[in-house]
């Protein structure tokens, strides 16, 4: 932009200025985006990737996280390859959540760099949620509709308009005997949380962050959770838990991290 | 990776629908405002002196003060029930334009609170003392002032929904960003009801409409962005 | 040309040492400079010939009017640059000039009051100079609560930056909302000339 101005002689322009230059501008760009406005027009020319192509690995590099005057996360690096799960078994208040919401772009990491497939998830926010689901220790389920209901919309957020199998999802899940009128207010709170899941079975994502995926649920209801888990590891997924409670799942493809100071 | 994914305008309609059938199962959040609009219009007259001239010479600010504070009080369900259980998230990473969901609800609140108020504004109008010949410049007046209360009225929904006290605060937030609307809407619904040209106030009101559809929900996604942090 | 010197600013240690150092010698000559405004405006300049000696508020009151309306958009600059490049010390610097301007901006619609009285006749005349500054003073309340009513410090800086920029687009809006409000009257005459020539001499005598 400078060197423009000045005619493109190079020795008017010092590197340093049309460096900070760029940095700004690649600043305002950031903003923009996170207004929204250059998905936008980006969505419109998006080529995606098919879906044999590469390997969509999560890369988390020295990630530092701040929450306040408290610095949660110092350098977390790991990476998680698909078909594995990552169990968080941190102890309370160390940044379980943290690093989920940070993961799923919530919050904003200080520094580090998180990259999924190999590209960094800032360059493309979008295309990362796309690959990605998450579920929090809210449910998202609206108490007022049914449990039917609340799957057909979470579909049709992010899957195409066609025959869901939306039932088959609730059968999945231990739910086949509900009263298909009932609002989800009247379920038990481990009902809806099977719910929830039936929605993640539903979404397809190539990456499941799970916030105490099994809280509220019997035992019939973890071997739920868990053949989910399975079934979505061997179609190549990948899922990062953070949850204590112990889970019966392929030991060779799944990791347990007791301590953010431990290398994972 | 699934092949395909659902269009960002398919996924803003499927908002806006289960938002409208939301409304359907629960209609006190909506008809809350709408009750409260239409009493306080009937308050006015018993306040003062029920003498016809006098009562359309009040019309305009009573219509519009009303309109503002019932839009003020829809505008606190905007985002906070799907704040509490967790939607908003969901929207934010479904890898859909967030502005875009957030345009859908602030569109699906101004079907269920703002439209009311403009269908019954005009009756409202009318037991003020306005002469029927200006209800369609009052209704104008009103279509394109709510349009724009609901777009800026979302930056301030957006703005509260971490904030620990909401309704003073909200409306300590939104009137001031509102008070054109105002000004402009009452003066359009005065030169209609004094057989006036009512143009100028309304293309103002226009550009004013015009201008928050373009930047307000970019603030309004900022916002309820930042709440969710 | 190297910028470490000023980048060192952006780390709240650093500039907290810097400002802790210099705050007294500014707040010295800040005082004497007072004290030299004050002499001059006091003693040195002689009386009006209409107004004698009430004018002297204009020395206390177009000042803080201006500089209410500058640190307000310092305040958006400020949270602006907090916002885009997640500096904490830009975001400490808007929520210093919340206060800051609040105050300059209740002394000059005070001032404006006390000064309205015996040259109008009136304390408050619904000017649209007035009325957006009343409005400048609403906005510096609700930036103000906003702060205070979200614990998240993190949180509260953001969303009140947000709030100070669409506050500053407003500004302007609400300004003009009020001159073509007075105008309106006479529908689509707003632009003649002799409207805009009226205003202007109007406005030559409020200042």
């Amino acid at each position: 932009m400078v060197s423009a101005l000045l005619g493109h002689n190079p020795r008017l322009v010092p590197a340093r200025v049309t460096c900070s230059f760029k940095q700004a501008w690649a600043d305002v760009a950031k903003l923009v985006d996170a207004a929204d406005l250059k998905s936008a027009s980006r969505r419109g020319v998006r080529v995606r990737v098919p879906p044999s192509a590469p390997n969509l690995r999560l890369e988390v590099h020295k990630l530092h996280l701040w929450r306040g005057d408290r610095h949660l996360l110092r350098g977390l690096s790991f990476a998680l390859d698909p078909g594995s799960t990552l169990q968080l078994l941190w102890p309370n208040g160390t940044g379980k959540t943290s690093l989920l919401r940070c993961l799923a772009g919530f919050l904003h990491a200080e520094e580090g760099q998180i990259r999924w497939g190999g590209v960094s998830v800032r360059a493309d926010r979008d295309a990362f949620h796309w690959d990605m689901a998450y579920l929090g220790h809210d449910t998202a389920l609206k108490a007022d509709l049914t449990a039917l209901e609340n799957l057909r919309f979470a579909c049709a957020l992010r899957v195409p308009r066609g025959e869901v199998p939306l039932q088959a999802a609730l059968d999945s899940v231990g739910l086949s005997k509900i009263d298909p009128r009932q609002p989800v207010r009247s379920l038990s709170a481990g009902q809806q949380r099977r719910v929830a899941l039936a929605r993640l079975s539903l979404w397809d994502a190539k990456l499941w962050l799970l916030d105490e995926p099994a809280s509220n649920l019997d035992a019939a209801g973890q071997a739920v959770l868990e053949a989910l888990l399975k079934a979505h590891m061997e179609s190549g997924g990948a899922a990062i838990l953070a949850t204590h409670h112990a889970l019966a799942l392929p030991q060779a493809h799944c990791r347990l991290w007791q301590s953010p100071s431990d290398p994972a | 990776m699934s092949a395909s994914r659902a269009s960002t305008a398919s996924a803003a309609l499927a908002v806006l629908r289960r938002d409208l059938l939301l409304a359907v199962r629960r209609p006190g959040e909506w008809l809350q405002p709408l009750a409260f609009f239409v009493l306080v219009t009937v308050l006015f007259p018993l306040a003062v002196d029920p003498e016809p001239s006098r009562l359309r010479q009040l019309a305009p600010a009573a219509l519009w003060v009303t309109l503002l504070l019932s839009s003020l009080l829809a505008l606190e369900f905007l985002f906070r029930e799907d704040r509490r259980d967790g939607t908003l998230e969901q929207y934010l990473v479904s890898g859909q334009s967030f502005t875009a969901l957030l345009v859908a609800k602030t569109a699906t609140h101004w079907l269920l609170t703002g439209l009311p108020l403009v269908l019954v504004g005009p009756l409202a109008a009318l037991s003020l003392g306005a002469p029927p010949q200006a209800l369609p410049g009052v209704c104008v007046a009103l279509l394109l002032g709510s349009v724009s209360l609901s777009l800026i009225g979302a930056i301030g929904a957006g703005l509260t929904l971490g904030a620990r006290s909401g309704g003073a605060l909200l409306s300590l937030l939104v009137l001031p960003l509102v008070m054109p609307v105002l000004v402009f809407g009452a003066r359009a619904t005065q030169l209609a009801i004094a057989g006036d040209e009512a143009a100028s106030a309304l293309y103002l009101l226009a550009a004013i409409g015009a201008l928050s559809l373009t930047l307000a929900p970019l603030a309004a996604a900022a916002a309820v962005r930042i709440s969710l942090e | 040309m190297n910028w470490v010197w000023f980048h060192r600013f952006g780390s709240p240690p650093y500039f907290y040492r810097f400002a802790g150092r210099w705050a007294p010698w500014f707040l010295g000559i800040s005082l004497v400079l007072l004290a030299v405004g004050l002499y001059g405006g006091l003693v040195l300049a002689p009386a009006d010939y209409f107004q004698s000696d009430v004018y002297r508020i204009i020395f206390v009151h177009v000042p803080s009017a201006y500089l209410s309306l500058m640190t307000y958009t310092w305040m958006a600059i400020a949270a602006a640059v907090g916002l885009i490049w997640r500096i904490k010390i830009a975001h400490a610097v808007a929520a210093a000039c919340a206060p800051a301007g609040a105050s300059f901006t209740a002394v000059s619609l005070v001032t404006g009051m006390i000064w309205g009285q015996p040259t109008w006749g009136t304390y408050w005349a619904w000017d649209p100079r007035i009325v957006s500054q009343l409005f400048v003073l609403f906005f510096f309340l609700g930036y103000i609560a906003l702060r205070g009513a979200i614990d998240d410090r993190d949180r509260a800086d953001r969303a009140s930056a947000v709030l100070a920029i669409v506050g500053v687009i407003n500004v302007p809006i609400v300004h003009y909302s009020v001159d073509w409000w007075n105008s309106l009257h006479q529908g689509p005459t707003l632009m003649k000339s002799g409207g805009l020539r009226y205003r202007c001499r109007w406005r030559g005598h409020c200042w």
